[in-house]
């Protein structure tokens, strides 16, 4: 997407956010409101100001390294082509890391999506084996024994082999 | 409970077996962690939060406090070697530690630099010890009023030094306070902003938010590099530790103004590491004999002032931290988080009934540090290595302790779906320069905020906005946000009579 696209959906979704935590928070009983309300009105015209000093300074990269001097700044090779098709291909992945987990449960879906990763990166497979049997022991090991963590089966392990 | 018996108790707490191993893992998590590329302490303390949950009060602080004490001490390291900056409170190192490893004074540098670290947390816990006595009083003469216009205070204090765009981080510090209402109000038991939705009745968890916001931004930031920090051989690293660690003892006087520096920068919510190791290589740069000449071609004195202020930050910053409830950087809020969690309230109780707990942090600042030093020392060329740790091998693992640690603290697979939410949406802030720190600090202060907004209405009505403290908090507050501003409209007709 777009970089410039992507900061306009950013700003207006701040302000949809406002607006609605605004309308719903008049709806409530005063004290629970109380706080919303309060934050809401400020905020819609604050992201509004933040908006136009924005768009005011124009220049997409100046400003982005400058504003995030306040968190880790984001370097050029961050934003370039090859580094969003890592993201996505990465975003992808993650999303497969927590399906696995709901689906094979921790301990077989997180190990596994490990190695996949370790392999896909073209790590060395003994030592791609080694990390994900490693993680394999942390979770069981250190969590579930350790801090007595009934981790999730999963909901295909549990139809195929019981509950 | 007396202060000397406080003071005593205190350290009996953090020595007990196992209250001492779990400094000790903290502090060897912490070393490890911040020394691995992309890792800092926040997400260092994210990922041991749900361990922490499971333990004793002690123990829970020993652990937590610790990752937080001495993660400055390892980020030299990538600083001095590389000149690639462990964290944010060791871009100064660079300047001179990366000259000197680059003379052959690699270890020189870097015991110069850990001695110092310890030196100045060491300053910093005493500040901190002295200034309890003051503290004491003034917060029992605080009432809600006072309270709640100081939790909004550190708040904008974090927003604006969040970056250029100040609102920016205002309406990200406002954003964490409306986050921190989701749920069914305690008191009205109306359900906010919950759709329905189970996993959102009982609020949004912080550790769920905490890996989410901070570790998967920075996984994400790796992935998208897709480099190794350094490639460089690690050698130099044998001689010279001795020398470094006699010139600390040698400059003491540097570190003791260095180490003030850093205790005044973390005593202002919102300055952190960032600020203090540039504050404090300024001032040495300034004051030291020949210092324009030498400084920033490999002079140790650039290394010794800017390690000893980041690390006497930490003291300084407990300070608003205990007294006020204003935690005084985003990784405090984060530390201040985990021990709400064990029932450590800071406030009144902190500084009265449970005055030991306070000096339990005060000796964790003192032997944590030290300790972390020497090991720092012993382990130079092992840490250095760590360093060196390809991202692709990094991300999978931590991410998939991400998912764990987000499940841990409440069994819920819906707070791994709010963890992977929070995840895309930090990246998506920190992409477009939208300061995440701040919001941070609103979850966190936001149930306060609220609890003393409440009792100032019930107590004064509106009208609680006038009383003497809290009306002048409210307009030192307008000014230094409006400063900028004010300080344009001055200057304009100086510049056309130009």
């Amino acid at each position: 997407m777009n970089l410039t696209i992507s900061r306009t959906l950013l700003g207006l979704s701040f302000l949809a956010l406002f607006t609605y935590t605004l309308l719903s928070g008049l709806d409530m009983p005063f004290r629970a409101s109380m706080l919303p309300v309060l934050a809401s009105s400020l905020a819609l015209p604050l992201t509004l100001l933040a908006l136009y000093i924005e768009h005011k300074k124009g220049n997409e990269k100046k400003s982005q390294a400058e504003e995030s001097s306040g968190d880790l700044a984001v370097s050029e090779s961050e934003v370039s082509a090859d580094a969003f098709r890592r993201v996505r291909y990465f975003f992808l992945w993650f999303a497969s890391l927590i399906a696995s987990a709901h689906l094979l449960g921790f301990l077989i879906g997180l190990p596994l999506m490990v190695l996949i990763y370790l392999l896909a990166n073209r790590e060395p497979f003994k030592l791609s084996i080694f990390l994900s049997l490693m993680v394999l022991m942390i979770l069981y090991w250190g969590f579930q024994k350790g801090l007595v963590l009934p981790l999730p089966r999963g909901i295909l392990t549990t139809m195929l082999f019981g509950g | 409970m007396s202060t000397w018996d406080a003071v005593w108790a205190g350290l009996i707490h953090i020595l007990e077996p196992t209250a001492f191993l779990y400094m000790m893992l903290g502090i060897i998590i912490s070393s490890t962690l911040v020394a691995l590329p992309g890792i800092g302490s926040k997400t260092a303390i994210a990922l041991l939060l749900p361990l922490a949950f499971t333990l004793d009060k002690f123990e829970a602080i020993c652990l937590i406090v610790s990752v937080w004490a001495v993660s400055n001490t390892a980020n030299s390291i990538t600083s001095i070697l590389f000149a690639v900056p462990g964290g944010s409170g060791s871009q100064a190192t660079i300047l001179d530690g990366y000259p000197m490893a680059r003379n052959g004074e690699a270890a020189r540098a870097l015991s110069a630099a850990f001695t110092s670290s310890a030196l100045g947390g060491i300053f910093g816990a005493m500040v901190l010890a002295i200034s309890l006595p003051v503290l004491k009083p003034l917060v029992i003469l605080l009432g809600p009023p006072e309270f709640f216009v100081l939790i909004l205070f550190g708040i904008a204090m974090v927003s604006t030094l969040s970056g250029k765009n100040k609102a920016k981080g205002l309406v990200i510090g406002i954003l964490g306070l409306l986050i921190s209402s989701v749920g069914i109000h305690l008191v009205s038991g109306i359900p906010r902003f919950t759709f329905g939705n189970l996993t959102l009745m009982d609020g949004l968890n912080l550790i769920p938010v905490t890996i989410g916001l901070f570790a998967i931004p920075e996984l994400i930031s790796l992935v998208a590099s897709g480099s190794s920090i350094s490639k460089m051989e690690l050698n130099n690293l044998d001689s010279g530790r001795r020398q470094g660690i006699r010139d600390s003892f040698t400059h003491w006087w540097l570190v003791i103004r260095s180490s003030l520096v850093g205790v005044w920068v973390g005593m202002i919510p919102g300055l952190g590491s960032s600020v203090a190791d540039w504050f404090a290589y300024g001032h040495a740069r300034a004051t030291e004999k020949d210092a324009e000449e030498t400084f920033g071609k490999g002079d140790v004195r650039g290394v010794i002032a800017v390690d000893a202020a980041t690390n006497a930050k930490e003291g300084g910053s407990l300070i608003p931290t205990l007294a006020f409830g204003i935690p005084g950087s985003s990784t405090l809020a984060l530390v201040f988080g985990g021990l709400l969690i064990v029932g450590v309230k800071p406030g009144k109780e902190i500084l009265t009934t449970q005055l030991d707990v306070t000096f339990s942090f005060i000796w964790l600042l003192i032997i944590a540090s030290v300790i972390t030093s020497l090991l720092c020392i012993i382990f130079i060329k092992p840490l250095a290595k760590a360093t060196q740790v390809r991202p692709t091998l990094l991300v999978p693992v931590i991410c998939a302790l991400s998912v764990v640690g987000a499940f841990a603290n409440s069994n819920n697979f819906g707070d791994i779906i709010v963890m992977a939410t929070f995840g895309v949406f930090g990246y998506w802030l920190r992409l477009h320069g939208w300061p995440r720190p701040p919001l941070l600090l609103g979850l966190v202060l936001g149930p306060e905020a609220e609890r003393h907004l409440w009792t100032s209405y019930q107590l004064y009505e509106w009208e609680f906005v006038l009383r003497p403290i809290t009306g002048s908090l409210l307009i030192l507050l307008a000014l230094i946000l409006g400063w900028p501003t004010l300080k344009k409209l001055f200057r304009k007709p100086k510049e056309v009579d130009a």
